[in-house]
């Protein structure tokens, strides 16, 4: 009963972990000091556009056990009408770090942001590493939710601090580069701000449009770029969010001693692990080590997706980045969040050692590379850099290039051709109007059929045709095409990727594994420990939480992540007639295996059967 | 004759990144190759014998590109 008349008071509500000790009130959930309030419980912070106001709410029960996409998914199927207008007042942006943000665990920190995607009509959770989720976690934030509609199409920027939360007015930020943004908040704020920034695709409500994110060191753009929910923030009149965690401290533990156990387990099995170790290709290379193995499986878009080889996908290769990036003064191996033993980041700079971009990854070297037949990575990263400052997500619009070349507005093979079209995008003539919906629009208004495109959202950089595993991922993820949502590249050993046999279980599996990443804000780089020994999860939540959650207890929340999402989906109206690859990739052969893809409707139908 | 590429971090060992390996009519298992090049099949991840993922027992025609690439995953 002592115990019990010492818990303080604060915001109206009882600290249960708050207990009196010698040096003042301690919190037994955060191990901090508190003489004011106990931030170990985490907040909703909850935008109103519409009011111009900001209201920090506790966290529902019913959103307690979720963090990251699932939380997303779970917010979604609470607060949002499914068949709302994406770019209408009741459709919600919503931005959440994973379960195990804000944590010391490495490679833990990806920020998730979601809601209804204006692209595919459906769910949607993009995530991106960078310090933003870390941020949101140590601020105590679980989800930042923006709702409502800027009164007469105002514009604003959301600035968070351990202080609070508070709304300003952006008019004169309008038409700004997220670059620029980034660093005109940074000028303001200060270096060790993060800033999270729609560019004008966003202003303009383009479908094809990202949300972007400030890094660790050098990394200035990590995009949470797809399924449109740059148009999204832009709908929310939200130009950026600027977040300083200066003075908070790590996010609290409830079994201490297990988690730090479990987390020095897995930094060691990263750094000791052939692909992420500091010997290993990811590190060394980063996404872009796996350019040549994409090639030569057959599988490299080239050409708006119309061969699977490209002649100079050496140029474009992983070691060759490293070693221009290095040779003019970039940088190779780095972070894009301060607590990662992986370090797969670059910096690519140009000849004079000016940047230009950080990171240059696959699927932009794959979609604005090969896929626009460009066979060097000057090319790409000057393409890349002009993407991300204008806020596009670089998968859909080199995909939409891809067509718009196709339709013969530009020419394969001639960068000149390209940087002229995303010109009309950043001017928003009618013609940028219709690539920045993306591929799916651009094909609609060019009169092209042969558009790589799920549910409207375009396939990256891995043509289903040759890598089976990933056209079931793609056809059938409540996400539409997203490699991320179940990558079938590597399954060694398992499926052969070029037959039907056996992909629809592979999809089903990496589809249900990747839904814990995503969840708890681990990058898809760090899964081998967990994937290995998913009771190494287990006790990382445990950890950090006391849940006492068994190994089935993950399995089941895996599955729960997924139904809510296709949930969404159905009450969206969406339905497994959009669970299919473009028609035209079941009949045309792609080279050089010249494979189809053939795996059969009914056994798509059959991956989720739940 | 097989047409041996090396890729990525497995140039380091000195190997390739293009030979050529005369081994009759046949030559064996890509076990068997990985042996004669000297290479840890520990340090492979991938291997690609004519354009076509494969793995280490698979035996090997008389004639074919093989690539070989070190631990990798798609991001």
């Amino acid at each position: 009963m002592t115990l019990l008349a010492n818990r303080r008071v604060w915001d109206g509500r009882v600290c249960p972990k708050a207990r009196k000790s010698r040096s003042g009130l301690r919190c037994f959930g955060c191990f901090r000091i508190h003489f004011s309030r106990c931030k170990s419980r985490a907040k909703i912070l909850r935008i109103h556009i519409d009011r111009s106001e900001v209201e920090w709410e506790p966290v529902p029960p019913e959103y307690d056990r979720f963090g990251g996409r699932a939380l997303i998914a779970r917010i979604l199927l609470t607060e949002v009408p499914p068949q709302c207008e994406p770019l209408g007042p009741h459709n919600k942006l919503i931005l959440a770090p994973g379960l195990l943000g804000g944590t010391n665990l490495s490679s833990a920190g990806r920020l998730s942001v979601g809601g209804k995607s204006p692209l595919t009509g459906g769910v949607k959770e993009a995530n991106c590493g960078g310090d933003a989720g870390s941020y949101l976690a140590r601020l105590g934030i679980k989800a930042l939710v923006v709702e409502g509609q800027p009164e007469n199409g105002k514009m604003y920027l959301l600035h968070v601090s351990r202080k609070g939360a508070e709304l300003l007015p952006a008019d004169e930020w309008r038409g700004l580069g997220t670059y620029a943004t980034a660093a005109k908040a940074q000028e303001r704020w200060g270096e060790h701000c993060t800033v999270i920034s729609i560019g004008p695709a966003g202003e303009f409500l383009m479908a094809a449009a990202g949300v972007a994110c400030t890094g660790y060191g050098e990394q200035t753009s990590r995009m949470a770029a797809r399924g449109g929910l740059g148009a999204l923030m832009g709908s929310k009149g939200l130009k950026a969010i600027v977040l300083d965690a200066s003075g908070s401290a790590a996010a609290p533990l409830a079994e201490p001693e297990r988690f730090r156990a479990a987390a020095r387990r897995f930094a060691k099995e990263l750094a000791e692990n052939p692909k992420t170790g500091r010997q290993g290709s990811q590190h060394l290379y980063g996404t872009a080590a796996i350019v040549e193995a994409v090639n030569e499986m057959g599988a490299f878009p080239t050409r708006s997706f119309s061969a699977g080889r490209f002649e100079a996908a050496e140029d474009l290769s992983g070691p060759r980045l490293r070693e221009i990036a290095l040779a003019r003064g970039g940088k190779a191996g780095t972070k894009c969040m301060a607590n990662c033993v992986i370090a797969c980041c670059n910096q690519f700079v140009d000849p004079d050692g000016r940047p230009i971009v950080a990171t240059l990854q696959y699927e932009t070297i794959g979609m604005l590379g090969s896929n626009l037949g460009l066979g060097t990575l000057d090319e790409v990263a000057h393409l890349n850099r002009l993407c991300n400052d204008l806020g596009l997500d670089s998968i859909e619009t080199g995909a939409a290039l891809g067509v718009a070349a196709e339709a013969g507005l530009a020419r394969f093979g001639d960068a000149a051709s390209f940087v002229s079209l995303l010109d009309e995008i950043a001017r928003g003539s009618v013609l940028g109007r219709v690539l920045g919906q993306g591929a799916t629009v651009t094909g609609r208004v060019l009169g092209i059929s042969r558009v790589p495109a799920v549910k409207g959202q375009a396939i990256p950089a891995y043509d289903p045709r040759a890598l089976k595993g990933n056209g079931v991922t793609y056809a059938t993820s409540p996400m539409g095409a997203d490699h991320t949502a179940g990558n079938a590249f590597g399954a060694r050993n398992e499926v052969n990727p070029l037959v039907t046999e056996g992909q629809c279980a592979l999809s089903r599996r990496l589809q249900l594994d990747v839904t814990i990443l995503d969840s708890t804000g681990l990058c898809l780089f760090a899964r081998p420990p967990v994937f290995a020994d998913p009771q190494l999860m287990v006790d990382l939540i445990n950890g950090r939480f006391g849940w006492g959650w068994s190994v089935a207890d993950l399995q089941e929340f895996k599955k729960t992540v997924l139904r809510m999402e296709i949930e969404f989906n159905r009450r969206a109206g969406l339905t497994p007639a959009d669970d299919r690859v473009p028609e035209y990739m079941t009949r045309e052969p792609l080279p050089p295996h010249n494979t189809v893809f053939d795996v059969p409707d009914a056994e798509l139908d059959e991956v989720f059967p739940f | 004759m097989l047409e041996i590429r090396v890729f990525g971090t497995l140039r380091q060992r000195g190997i390739g990144p293009r030979l050529q390996l005369d081994l009759g009519e046949s030559p064996g298992t890509v076990a068997d190759v990985l042996a004669r090049l000297g290479v840890d099949p520990a340090e492979v991840g991938i291997v690609v014998v004519d354009g076509r993922q494969s793995n280490l027992n698979e035996l090997l025609p008389a004639s074919c590109r093989v690539s070989i690439f070190p631990p990798m995953a798609g991001g």
